[in-house]
């Protein structure tokens, strides 16, 4: 075990060395770094004073190790806007985000599994054909735009909700939903159709065949058995998730790390935006590798006991 | 259980694949009275664990009971509510499976699984140790922390045994219990299945596709070919002297001590699938015995409590008189 | 001799022939929603009713046809600057579906090149491309899409090579996969025949061979691109007037959510119908094609 936890973190070390990488081409490369910082009236003697004090002259190899030297030790560069460390703006801004992702994580699952148990218990039928329907429009429907039509519906014409902005559970409800939806159908293919296969097993028969509750039979012996697979697709929907709230944050103006981020890119404030790509890598790869872990650990208790 | 009113009486049965509407089982009847242990013959695709399967409602998706009766002590419990059904299983008729290993769910523990089946039926734990103790376990308290995986093969279909027998049925359905095991493991869980229900007083219906396990266990035994009884009656008689074409032949393709190697016969042919079967005697085509009458469906025709289904059976009894 | 390497497939000739015959509904329902778009970006400039960019002040915000104060010469209404919402929505159809198609054609190249060369040569190559495909899958396509953005100007053209450039990566993983299990049955009979390059065999006898797969991942793309193409052209950060997009129509309906839904809703219904339909279609091509892609 503690073997493969230590390959586990070792593999990490070059897939976030690609990501600083590839963010320092793009940066420093494709881009200007002064002249994404001054903006285009900037005079000559400005950026050759700019660019000598940021290194920008050294040989390539030179400026690519001071980065990634930066990199490490979390240095990304004050803000443009904020002249402040941009790692510690982006690390403010993180929490709002979490609890955004998290939210709606939980709706979608709350959602998914008693949608796609019961799409698997009716296989075929039009229970099922309904489940599939709402799953696969729910899937074509662009977030942003059900986050604009939710506002329309709950706000503007039954003004039940706030339009936008943070601070209470209000708040929270409409971008929970708009976040939501789209994993919410993605889950319900997967719990459905991991139940379709483990309802046809034998161990579902032995369970019928001893008397027991067609509900109690499901979700006992049949939904432990899909739990793993479940949660394993759950922890992959988490980075497309992370992406989704950074759109679905500046339909409601939830100020989290999306909304940072926009304005950070339209106002070419590069440092922001390596810290966001640092911080959100880290992130989607530590959960990635802890729910590895924690499902080998799972199995582990099932094999040995 | 008075007079001779049997427990368990299918008649008519016939079981279809709605999808494609195909016969599986076509005419199944059969009587099992208490305490009696009963053999299913035949082989792959004769309907012998559908037959099994649809006693207990058990059919795989797809399949359904789609005419006759099998009525349980009098109540017909093929049309029977899911809820009625449940009060059934476990406390009047149990299961066993083909595949122990795949039959307990694989993330419970054993004493989570066969707590269930404790609750169904009112057991209690000291049932549980003690049914443990007589499938043979030496010691029942630490198989409970068990997982299925951590067992063979052998000590599953152990512990699905006493699961079966918890709740004191009256009747066990045994779908090829030992199919899946090691060869020297069947004749252990065979041994068992035969002794407990002695014990118990537990009617047996068995399937099975091996004859020597059939002659071993059951009183009676019915044949069955393409979704048919071929031949029923008592074990010893249908298996000493057969009046249908089909047992005579599986019985001279299956090695015993009392037929040589040498002069094992395998039958010619193949066995038609459901789509080719027609009302006639569908054994025809591999049939040394066929003629034209044959096209019609064949009489059961019963004589000392054997019965066949063939127009041909006097021929049958004569050249096995001149061999 | 070469030409007898032939591989078993899951769907044959004569299956998929006969799937054809019978198209299932929702596939159905799905090619319609995706004709009419097509057929509307084909022929918008022969369709539209009015100049997409005529401004008109005095006919601003005219709601669509069966509401009141509606106009029949606009029969979608018009939005705030009085431009007419259906001769926009046509021309927005063009690049929407122009931005999902090339991105697909370009994210596709790429994968699918990485895809055979990762399980074709294995060892370094794959290596180092899959390290690659993780180290993207890591990041929200969006946010390195974000990266992108913030140093190179936005456009038509940044659009497609930045949604091609992020997209290819679902299809490296999945093509690759698929390479591994052909090699391995290929290799047998390619054994036999010494002379092949593995130009040849990989061109020749596996390229063809992962096309179902290379199809159905293809449609699932365009789904996504055009819904990524949508999002970027809402936050500002992708098509940029004065051309039109679907997405780029929401920016400005959002200001009027309270007294104009069809400026936000209209647009809106255009890419989730397109989106549907495509995602119906791929759908029925997965189980057709190839149903181990099935999840």
């Amino acid at each position: 075990m503690g073997y493969y936890v230590g390959r586990r973190l070792l593999e990490v070390v070059p897939t976030l060395f690609l990501i600083v990488t590839i963010v320092f081409f793009l940066v420093y490369i494709v881009g200007d770094p002064v002249a994404l910082m001054l903006g285009e009236n900037a005079t000559p003697e400005r950026i050759a004073a700019i660019r000598d004090a940021m290194g920008l002259d050294d040989p390539l190899p030179v400026q690519y190790w001071h980065y990634i030297v930066s990199a490490v030790t979390g240095d990304f560069g004050d803000s443009y806007q904020y002249h402040e460390p941009a790692l510690a703006i982006v690390l403010e801004r993180l929490p709002a985000t979490l609890m955004l992702a998290v939210g709606s994580i939980v709706l979608a699952l709350v959602i998914a599994i008693p949608m796609g148990v019961w799409a698997a218990m009716h296989r075929g039928g039009a229970v099922d054909h309904l489940v599939s329907s709402i799953s696969v429009v729910a899937k074509a429907v662009p977030t942003f735009w059900l986050g604009i039509m939710l506002i329309m519906l709950f706000s503007v014409n039954l003004g039940w909700l706030p339009v936008s902005g943070s601070g209470t559970w209000a708040h929270l409800a409409l971008p929970m939903i708009t976040l939501g939806t789209g994993t919410a159908a993605e889950i319900t293919r997967l719990v459905r159709s991991s139940m379709v296969e483990i309802l046809g097993q034998d161990y579902i028969r032995t369970a019928y065949g001893k008397g027991l509750r067609e509900s109690f039979v499901v979700f006992k012996h049949g939904f432990s058995n899909a739990f793993i697979p479940v949660a394993s697709i759950t922890v992959l929907q988490f980075s497309a998730l992370l992406g989704g709230a950074l759109v679905t944050e500046s339909v409601f103006a939830w100020p989290g790390l999306g909304q940072l981020l926009v304005k950070a890119v339209t106002q070419r404030d590069m440092p922001i935006v390596q810290a966001a790509v640092f911080v959100v890598a880290v992130m989607v790869i530590g959960l990635s590798i802890l729910s590895d872990i924690s499902f080998k650990l799972v199995d582990r208790r099932i094999n040995l006991d | 259980m008075h007079g001779n009113e049997p427990l368990l009486s299918i008649r008519d049965l016939r079981v279809t694949a709605e999808k494609r509407d195909l016969t599986l089982v076509d005419g199944v009847s059969l009587d099992i009275h208490a305490g009696e242990r009963m053999a299913l013959v035949g082989e792959s695709g004769s309907g012998k664990s559908l037959t099994c399967m649809s006693v207990i409602s058990l059919l795989a998706r797809g399949l359904r009971v789609s005419g006759g009766e099998i009525a349980w002590r009098g109540e017909d419990i093929s049309r029977v509510s899911a809820g009625r059904m449940r009060q059934l299983r476990g406390r009047e008729i149990s299961m066993i499976y083909q595949e122990p290993l795949t039959s307990l769910n694989p993330v419970l523990s054993i004493g989570n699984q066969l707590g269930e089946a404790a609750k169904h039926v009112s057991a209690s734990r000291a049932d549980v140790l003690s049914m443990l103790d007589r499938v043979g376990f030496d010691r029942p308290e630490r198989v409970l922390r068990q997982r299925p995986h951590e067992l063979s093969g052998g000590m599953r279909q152990r512990v699905m045994i006493a699961m079966a027998l918890l709740g004191r049925p009256r009747l066990l359905l045994a779908d090829e219990p030992t199919t899946a095991l090691d060869v020297t493991v069947q004749d252990q869980v065979l041994k068992l299945i035969y002794d407990i229900t002695v014990e118990t007083g537990t009617a047996l219906l068995l399937v099975s596709h091996d004859l020597n396990v059939v002659r071993r266990i059951a009183d009676t035994v019915a044949v069955l070919y393409t979704g048919r009884i071929a031949e029923s009656g008592p074990t010893e008689r249908v298996l000493s002297e057969p009046r249908h074409p089909y047992t005579d032949a599986l019985l001279r393709s299956v090695p015993s001590l009392g037929v040589k190697a040498d002069r094992l016969t395998a039958i010619p042919g193949r066995v038609p699938t459901p789509n080719e079967w027609t009302d006639g005697c569908r054994f025809a085509s591999r049939c040394g015995f066929a003629t034209a009458t044959c096209v019609d469906k064949p009489p059961f025709a019963e004589f000392q409590g054997q019965a066949s289904a063939c127009w041909h059976t006097d021929r049958l009894i004569e050249s096995k008189g001149a061999r | 001799m070469t030409e007898s390497i032939g591989l078993p497939r899951a769907g044959t000739p004569a299956r998929s022939r006969k799937a054809l015959r019978n198209i299932p509904f929702p596939a159905i329902v799905g090619m319609v929603l995706l004709i009419v778009p097509a057929f509307v970006a084909i022929f918008a400039p022969w369709i539209m009713p009015h100049d997409p960019a005529a401004i008109d002040p005095s006919r601003a915000l005219i709601p669509p046809l069966p509401f009141e104060g509606s106009d029949p010469a606009y029969l979608l209404g018009t939005d705030n600057l009085g431009r007419d919402m259906l001769s926009r929505l046509i021309d927005g159809s063009r690049i929407s579906l122009l931005v999902g198609v090339l991105g697909v054609v370009l994210a596709g190249t790429i994968g699918l090149a990485a895809g055979l060369l990762a399980g074709y040569y294995g060892r370094f190559v794959d290596a180092a491309i899959m390290r690659l495909v993780d180290a993207l899958l890591a990041i929200p396509g969006i946010l390195l899409i974000l990266v992108i953005l913030g140093v190179v100007k936005p456009g038509l053209t940044t659009l497609v090579v930045v949604l091609g450039l992020t997209n290819w990566v679902v299809y490296a993983r999945q093509i690759r996969a698929e390479v591994l299990e052909i090699r391995e049955r290929l290799f047998v009979e390619a054994a036999k025949n010494f002379g092949v390059s593995h130009t040849r065999i990989l061109l020749r006898h596996i390229t063809p061979n992962v096309m179902p797969t290379f199809i159905v991942l293809s449609t699932l793309s365009v789904a996504t691109i055009i819904i990524t193409e949508s999002s970027l052209s809402f936050l500002g950060l992708g098509v940029q007037p004065p051309d039109v997009s679907w997405g780029l129509m929401l920016t400005s309906g959002r200001d009027y959510i309270t007294n104009a839904w069809w400026l936000s809703t209209l647009p809106g219904l255009a890419i989730a119908g397109t989106v549907l339909g495509i995602l119906l279609l791929g759908d029925w091509l997965r189980d057709t094609l190839d149903p181990r892609l099935g999840v």
